[in-house]
């Protein structure tokens, strides 16, 4: 095993399977090999792979549907990682679940072994029903909302999930308020164009004005009660005082920190990238962890923010960096090219910013010693 | 909804690239501020350590891959 392993953390995506039970409209999930299962020796070289190189390891278990691939899985991921960590390693486990499969047994397994559960739930039935449909066109809200239920009474570390997309954004509040009401922090991603929601692109696409103009509005409710966690704005301000955010969109250095590993062991900078196979950095079953790291696509992508002209005179670029080099690839089949969203998140930085700057101006008029 | 776009000036690099110019909390106490968000940061950055109902935990800062 390497003796000198990297420092800073990784994030790792594990994709055993790509499969779902579910007919999610917006779904971006790429698909590099359908229908097809990880193998007990692809898991074991991935993980045995990934440890043997980094020192800090989030595990994130991920689909397509994690769960299709049964508890004992996981278990078996979980020996895999015992057996190949050391006293030197940090290791978390995280997964991210459409939670419609959950029950007593993985929720326990879940509280035992420390996971952290993301759940991709949008906001009331009336909403949730409306995108997130079982493939016979059921609604999945009761089936999601009973399991978060018995996540919350296991006290486990739970965060949501919702997409931005035509279907939703004029009742962005009565999404938040679902997830203030149950007091669970979330993520709001702006729809992609990719996997299944290529299908849906003109009815569910929102433009960079439509996406600034809803985050700003939401952003200001936020910052006076931020009594529901929103990840992406408490990281734009953190990075207003930093000059850094580790989202991978915004880091300019995804390909670096996060990797991908697909049910055949193929490895992707994510998930989004599993159908692009240009974009494949090696396999787990072949290749080395230090070739894997060293590939082409992680050059392209970290030279990329030397590239897009368009950044080089922007003032937001050391907190955005272009964005999702996916999501430009997706819009513009160039990765050199800012995200999509470039306008709106443009407008969405200043807004914040000016914000910030107001709230610190005034505490330090009333403040004569404070230095702003 | 309606938004006004805000304008903001920034500092120039040494490749002659113009940046925003990074806010600061120096000299502002938590007790001093009453917007929620700032008092959180400004304990943070004074390294006392978020309880469980804080607004940020120590796993938040963590690599976050959105989806």
């Amino acid at each position: 095993m390497n003796t000198e392993l990297r420092k800073n953390p990784v994030l790792v995506i594990m994709r055993p399977t790509e499969s779902c039970n579910l007919q999610c409209r917006y779904c971006y999930n790429a698909v590099s090999a359908p229908n097809t299962r990880m193998s007990t020796e692809t898991l074991h070289n991935a993980i045995k792979s990934v440890l043997s190189h980094f020192r800090k390891v989030v595990f994130l278990w991920h689909g397509g549907e994690c769960t299709l691939m049964g508890i004992n899985f996981l278990r078996q991921a979980l020996q895999i990682q015992k057996r190949y960590g050391t006293e030197n390693h940090e290791i978390v486990n995280e997964i991210q679940t459409n939670g419609t499969l959950l029950n007593r047994e993985w929720i326990d397994f879940f509280a035992g072994n420390k996971f952290y559960v993301g759940v991709s739930i949008d906001g009331p039935a009336c909403l949730n029903d409306t995108a997130r449909l079982y493939e016979d066109g059921r609604g999945t809200y009761e089936d999601i909302f009973k399991n978060i239920i018995l996540l919350k009474e296991s006290g486990i570390v739970l965060a949501g999930i919702c997409v931005l997309a035509k279907h939703n954004i004029d009742h962005l509040s009565e999404v938040v308020d679902f997830y203030r009401e149950q007091g669970i922090p979330l993520n709001i991603n702006p729809f992609v164009s990719s996997g299944r929601g290529k299908v849906f692109r003109k009815e569910l696409t929102i433009s960079p004005a439509q996406y600034a103009e809803t985050m700003i509005w939401l952003f200001d409710q936020w910052f006076a009660d931020p009594s529901v966690k929103i990840y992406e704005f408490w990281k734009i301000v953190k990075s207003m005082f930093t000059g850094y955010n580790n989202i991978c969109c915004y880091s300019g250095e995804c390909s670096r920190d996060y990797l991908s590993i697909c049910p055949t062991g193929d490895v992707f900078p994510c998930g989004r990238w599993a159908e692009t196979q240009s974009f494949c950095m090696g396999n787990v079953n072949i290749d080395s962890m230090e070739q894997i790291t060293q590939s082409r696509p992680v050059t392209q992508i970290l030279k990329r923010q030397e590239l897009i002209g368009q950044c080089k005179n922007c003032l937001w670029f050391e907190i955005c960096h272009g964005g999702c080099p996916h999501t430009a690839y997706v819009y513009d089949g160039n990765i050199n090219m800012p995200d999509y969203y470039c306008h709106g998140r443009k407008e969405l930085f200043a807004h914040i910013y000016g914000v910030v700057k107001e709230e610190i101006d005034v505490c330090s008029s009333q403040n004569p010693s404070a230095q702003c | 909804m309606s938004i006004a776009v805000r304008e903001q000036s920034g500092v120039m690099t040494g490749q002659g690239a113009v940046r925003f110019t990074k806010l600061s909390l120096e000299g502002l106490r938590a007790e001093q501020v009453t917007n929620p968000v700032l008092s959180t940061l400004i304990k943070e950055q004074s390294g006392q350590s978020p309880d469980k109902n804080a607004l940020i935990r120590p796993e938040d800062e963590w690599l976050i891959f959105p989806d």
